[in-house]
């Protein structure tokens, strides 16, 4: 907590001895291997949740794109938010349509270049050579940026420090396997969220600690409490309100699948003897679970969850998906029918950031951790 | 039936010959006498019948619905392409090559005809939004509208699902969707839209689109039974420019003339034509047509006539002119508007009429996609911006009316920097939300205030733009 109150500081110090502050967006498709290779300092746009940065975004776009990408562009507009006033450059992955115009509309009306780092189709050969070559334009523009060049020594040295803070992130999570869990997800998403902004050996240090004291620890929370997944599209530093309420029903969520605020961290980048961008590519686009706007993608990520689902022994499972976005909202009609075969209850929720719906969405989940609650006793 | 027929251009032997197969088509897709009265009433109220030209064109359509209806009946395999596809060539090529083939843009047609004109697609956006696309999500009613249709059984099931992924997710989405719910074997054509702001169409999206494109190609050629070669797929892009250019030479003289000659419906139906495949037969129609369209359009220019009030405000339209629902053209009439062009028709980034390209190219998959990464809606939003404002200047428009369809991400995305940039170039501009493809949202009296509202500005701009009038007798 207190790094991540002093980053903003220490960032303005850095920017100041000429380091380079560099945005990029969520959903782990801009590999921040080859941003802190460059020197610079890389921060992710996850900030969310809150009204105030979406309604600013209706000055220069419409309701109709989801209110986290609206959020990215009102945060930027506002000025009041440190990390996106600092930026000096954003580095968008092409992923969904909402991405593609928080880059559009960031260009128009912002003082700020904008850098579209295209993401291949994950599953064919021609996909992976075009995302390859965005990497490699990326790095030429980091390198025009910062100044500094990106020797494959440095890429291996930002591959080693991120694998590390992504394994830390995997056995911490992975120690909700057995109940009582020692850590609950809100705390777990904070740390995810913190590394997508702290400097990422401050981060494996403090995850570190953290692991060690989670393993002499004997479990703070209740094992009574029902298990549960969360299946989302983004998680948004800010938007606690659905965790909060699922907290104060009494469930307990022991494994995410979050395409965008929770790191993929189950594979970590192996370098191989095509070099370290190539080994970036890999992991980045092919050796992960597809998000939903992935052609072709739907199957892995319907059977990742159903792994999830085994290995975390978990009970029901939370949808929460933000209002506008079609590619969840589509995939949850057969993802409903495949947990109905799985025999898991599913609840889906959905938000548009508004104070407004925290007392329906309440109720729903009261009623729906009773359902879970009652099958659980059987 | 014989009378919409006869107002659909068909003559009395073709009335003969056809009959019994149309009637079979509707039978399927549940047409009945109310719907036939529906439809000539539509087509006497908001078609230029008087247009030999609108009749055949009406006519072409409504094989062409027809076609598609009974293609499961009359040939062995069944190919479907969609929206935002703009590539017909390519399954026209497919059925040049293939006579045991029907395929088409099946999507397309019965937006346009089943409910443009006989308003028969409630019952398919209903059964699309029950099933998947609920409509307090804001999904694209054209996706309602295809996965609807397939339900309800009103087309034929394919074969094959050609599937775009290069402009919005909704659409490959939903294709996805239909393949695990309905069975059918889907191919996506893909793009990555990484463009940057400075940047034109890039070769790394021309490499891209091309090969995504000979993919979807080779797959149509494995369930047709016959591959694509390049030569068929040449000689559809030939035919189809003969076309292109004689539309371009009516767009031009549309946008010269004072009274602006045709109305939008007219323009937009022989507009699309260009990017439907249609059957083998229809071919040369299809070219008949274009070509009285353009001698049609020269006598009315010639008589001084015109669908709109001459000397009333040059509005463009963005991005297009509802394709379910003609009255929209007849709101922008009476409220005193004129619209010489609308966005699709100019291509990006010089608001050309024709698109700039390398007449040196050898393959016809990279001369398709540098062709259409430079369609408006599909290029880059600074490549999109940036020929808006050439076309204020180039086609001295008084205005730019957004009209964009609401549950489109793209389109909703840069609607309000597109206002925003036709009024940099100092002509009024306003978004007014609209269904392109369902005309059930949105009617035209919604829009009534709105439109008049702006047709004031534009009126109002106009007259600054010409300076201050001598009063007779002064």
């Amino acid at each position: 907590v207190i790094e991540l109150m002093q980053r903003p500081l220490a960032l303005k110090s850095m920017k100041a001895d000429g380091v380079k502050v560099i945005g990029y967006t969520a959903g782990d498709y801009v590999p921040t291997e080859i941003i802190y290779a460059a020197g610079a300092a890389p921060i992710c746009l996850i900030h969310g949740g809150d009204r105030y940065s979406v309604d600013l975004a209706h000055s220069v776009t419409t309701r109709y794109l989801c209110p986290f990408s609206r959020a990215q562009i009102g945060n930027r507009l506002s000025k009041d938010q440190a990390y996106y006033d600092m930026l000096d450059m954003a580095i968008v992955g092409i992923t969904c349509q909402h991405m593609k115009k928080v880059a559009d509309i960031l260009n128009y009306y912002g003082d700020m270049e904008v850098f579209r780092l295209g993401v291949g189709d994950h599953d064919l050969d021609i996909g992976f050579s075009y995302y390859l070559d965005a990497l490699k334009r990326m790095k030429l523009k980091l390198e025009s940026v910062t100044g500094s060049l990106i020797t494959d020594e440095k890429l291996r040295d930002a591959i080693a420090i991120y694998n590390r803070l992504r394994e830390l992130l995997k056995n911490i999570g992975l120690t909700r396997k057995t109940s009582p869990v020692l850590i609950g997800t809100k705390d777990f998403i904070r740390l995810n969220h913190a590394s997508y902004l702290l400097d990422p050996k401050v981060m494996v240090r403090e995850l570190e600690c953290i692991y060690r004291r989670m393993l002499q620890g004997t479990g703070t929370l209740p094992d009574s409490k029902p298990r549960l997944m969360l299946i989302s599209p983004v998680v948004a530093l800010g938007d606690s309100k659905i965790l909060d309420l699922v907290e104060e029903a009494g469930g307990e969520i022991v494994v995410e699948d979050v395409c965008e605020g929770v790191r993929s961290y189950w594979q970590n980048v192996e370098l191989n003897a095509d070099g370290p961008l190539h080994s970036i590519a890999e992991k980045y686009l092919r050796r992960r679970t597809p998000c939903a706007f992935m052609r072709r993608g739907s199957s892995a990520r319907v059977d990742h969850a159903l792994r999830l689902v085994k290995e975390f022994k978990v009970e029901g499972i939370i949808w929460y998906q933000v209002k506008m976005c079609e590619t969840y909202d589509i995939e949850y009609v057969y993802f409903g029918e495949r947990a109905k075969e799985w025999k898991v209850p599913v609840l889906r929720l959905e938000s548009e950031y508004d104070v407004v719906d925290r007392g329906p969405l309440k109720t729903r989940i009261e009623s729906f951790l009773e359902m879970v609650q009652r099958r659980k006793r059987g | 039936m014989k009378e919409l027929l006869e107002i659909c251009g068909f003559d009395e032997r073709e009335v003969r010959a056809e009959l019994p197969r149309i009637e079979r088509a509707f039978r399927r897709m549940e047409i009945e006498r109310g719907d036939v009265e529906t439809a000539k009433l539509r087509l006497r109220r908001y078609f230029e019948l008087e247009l030999r030209s609108v009749r055949m064109m009406l006519k072409i359509y409504l094989r062409e619905m027809v076609r598609l209806a009974l293609g499961r009946e009359e040939k062995d395999k069944v190919v479907y392409s969609q929206l935002p596809n703009f590539a017909g060539e390519l399954l026209a090529a497919a059925m040049a090559e293939n006579d045991d083939l029907c395929a088409g843009l099946a999507d397309m047609v019965m937006l346009l005809v089943y409910g443009g004109v006989f308003q028969k697609m409630d019952g398919a956006y209903e059964a699309g939004e029950r099933c998947a696309l609920a409509p307090e999500s804001a999904h694209c009613s054209c996706n309602q509208a295809k996965l609807g249709l397939l339900i309800l059984g009103a087309l034929p099931r394919p074969d094959l699902l050609v599937s775009w992924g290069i402009y919005c997710d909704e659409a490959w989405k939903t294709d996805e969707f239909i393949e695990s719910y309905l069975g059918i074997p889907v191919v996506c054509v893909s793009r990555i839209q990484d463009t940057n702001w400075e940047e034109e169409v890039t070769e790394r999206d021309v490499r891209y689109y091309a090969e995504q494109m000979r993919r979807g190609s080779v797959k149509i050629g494995e369930v047709a039974g016959r591959e694509i070669s390049d030569a068929a797929l040449w000689e559809s892009l030939l035919e189809n420019k003969e076309y292109m250019e004689t539309l371009v030479e009516i767009s031009q003289l549309s946008i010269g003339a004072d009274p602006v000659p045709l109305s939008l419906n007219t323009r937009l139906w022989a507009f699309l034509l260009c990017v439907l495949p249609i059957g083998p037969e229809g071919k040369e129609e299809k070219l008949n047509m274009i070509r009285t369209l353009l001698d049609e359009t020269r006598r009315r220019i010639d008589r001084g006539e015109g669908f709109y009030e001459k000397g009333a405000p040059r509005v463009a339209l963005g991005v297009m002119p509802p394709v379910a629902e003609p009255a929209f053209d007849y709101l922008l009439r009476d409220a005193g508007l004129s619209v010489p062009v609308f966005e699709t028709m100019w291509w990006t980034p010089d608001a050309d009429l024709m698109p700039q390209l390398d007449p040196q190219e050898a393959d016809p998959y990279r001369l398709m996609a540098s062709m259409l990464l430079r369609v408006t809606i599909v290029a880059s939003a600074s490549m999109r911006i940036a020929a808006l404002q050439e076309a204020v200047k180039r086609f001295d428009l008084d205005g730019y009316l957004g009209l964009p369809h609401w549950s489109c991400r793209p389109f909703m995305g840069d609607a309000l920097m597109m206002r925003d940039a036709a009024r940099k170039m100092g002509v009024p501009s306003t978004v007014i939300e609209a269904d392109v493809f369902d005309y059930r949202r949105y009617t035209i009296e919604q829009q009534r205030t709105r439109v008049e509202s702006f047709a004031d500005l534009c009126k109002v701009a106009k007259m600054k733009k010409r300076g201050p009038q001598k009063k007779a007798g002064c």
